[in-house]
This record gives structure tokens, sequence and C-alpha cells, in this order.
């Protein structure tokens, strides 16, 4: 389970909402995120056809409590879809534009 | 968070035109999830470069389809940030969007036509970080060229 961030608010209440688009696998609310990726740049177009490397990892811990998509609450945002994470039990206030949130820590490249 | 004019601008202003890169209907081997909305793109290189990353499932293809076939669909609104891929939403699942296009283009026609064009594109995108990355670098068409490019398409559909 994967989510590309594209940026991220800490509202209300200790709600950490995350922007950015589904990976292969949908996202239902109470999904955890257990780490934070962040991949080596490849280089348009070509190097976009590689398998992507995993510069950096860190182990954080996020729940998701909902799941908005185009403005509405639902019950899962399908793979591949841009939506909201409404977190809680967040162990980091923001997270960056960019990085990867992920269920599992991955090998990093050297 | 959320841009409440964009989808509505480019929906309204000009161009005729609507494409959506995903898998046909029949390629799909698991329940649609979806909130019944089709999101959509008024640029054929961003649903060219969704199709790149579908084909890593399956046969994709770039739907084509024309606007003022869905004047009263029109949904939203899209996240700002993701400004760039000039997204029309469209309250339908897609199968039913699918059902109502004019035009269903390979994703390899659709690459070759676009290189015809002079745009170069990845012609597959194995994860979701490269999406983001082509969909971020990637120039955007004029009306225009959007119009030849459909009419490429057509000719090629039509064996000409």
């Amino acid at each position: 389970m994967e989510f590309y961030i594209s940026g991220s608010v800490n509202g209300e209440a200790g709600v950490l909402s995350i922007i950015g688009r589904c990976g292969n696998e949908p996202i239902r609310p109470g999904a955890e995120f257990r780490a934070i990726l962040s991949e080596k740049p490849r280089q348009y177009p070509d190097g976009l056809e590689l398998p992507r490397e995993i510069e950096r990892c860190k182990n954080i811990h996020i729940r998701v409590q909902e799941v908005e998509v185009y403005g509405k609450k639902v019950d899962v945002l399908p793979a591949n879809t841009t939506g909201v994470l409404r977190c809680v039990d967040s162990s980091v206030e923001l997270v960056p534009g960019g990085w990867i949130l992920s269920d599992q820590c991955v090998a990093t490249i050297a | 968070m959320y841009d409440d004019r964009q989808h509505l601008d480019l929906f309204l202003g000009p161009g005729r035109y609507l494409f959506r890169g995903t898998l046909p209907s029949s390629a799909f081997t698991t329940e649609y999830l979806g909130s019944g909305v089709t999101p959509t793109s008024i640029d054929p290189i961003v649903a060219t470069l969704f199709a790149c990353q579908k084909r890593m499932e399956g046969p994709a293809v770039v739907l084509v389809a024309l606007k003022s076939d869905f004047s009263d669909l029109l949904n939203g609104p899209s996240l700002k940030s993701f400004g760039y891929e000039l997204a029309v939403n469209l309250e339908l699942p897609p199968f039913e969007f699918e059902k109502r296009c004019r035009h269903c283009i390979a994703v390899n026609d659709s690459l070759a036509v676009l290189g015809e064009l002079g745009y170069r594109l990845p012609s597959v995108l194995p994860d979701g970080g490269a999406l983001t990355q082509a969909l971020t670098q990637s120039p955007r068409m004029l009306m225009d060229e959007i119009d030849r490019y459909v009419e490429l398409c057509q000719q090629l559909a039509e064996g000409g």
C-alpha cells in the first residue's frame, strides 16, 4: 500500500490532511502507514521507463481516519486516484511533497 | 486545497474533446470501487501518460470523447496541487464514460501520433512516482495540435 504525497496540512484537533495519489492498492479508513520513502529522480523521458530506486526510508506512524475524493467523504480511495487522507495518531506533524507513504520500509540504494 | 474553478473553466473553455488513459472495462479483473466519478483531461498528453502506466496491467488505451456529450454531467472539484493534469471530472462511472466515447486509441498509436506532432513521451511508466514525474515535466498541447491529434488518431482507426 502506497500513497504519493503532493502536500500536507496540519489542521484542528490533531488531524493531518495529506493530499496526493493512491498507489496500486486502494486505501480505506483504518489503514496504517509505517514508513515514508523518497525516490531517486529519473531522467525525463527515457529514464522514467526504468524501475525506481529508493533513496531514503524513514519509519513513521500514521493512521488514516477518513478518505476524501472530489470533496466528498468516501469508503475507499481507489488505486491511482487523487484524494485527501485525513489522518490521526501521527508521529510526524507534516509530510513533505514528493515523498511516498508506505506500509513498510524498503531497502535503499547505497 | 481544492480548485473550485479550474474544471469548470476547462470544460467551458476552448477545445471540443476530453481524453482518458485507462484500461478498457473488459480488462479489469476486480470490481469497480470508485466514487462514480470519471476523471478526464482536456490534454491527450496527460491521458497518454496515464495509459503508459496502465499498460503495466493490460492493453491500455486512450479514450476520446466530445465535451458536448457530457454537458449535464460536470462534477468536481479537482485538487489544486494536481492542476497540471488539466482535469475535468464527470459524474458517471468510468465504464459508462467508455460507452459514450467517440474513439478508443491503443496506447502505442497515441504515442506514435504524439511523436509525429513532435512530442516524445516515455513509452511505459512502471510506477506512480514515474507517472507523477512525467505529468509534471511533460509539455501541454496547443488547441490546434489537439484537433490534429484527434484527426490523426481517427485516420489510424479507419486504417488510413
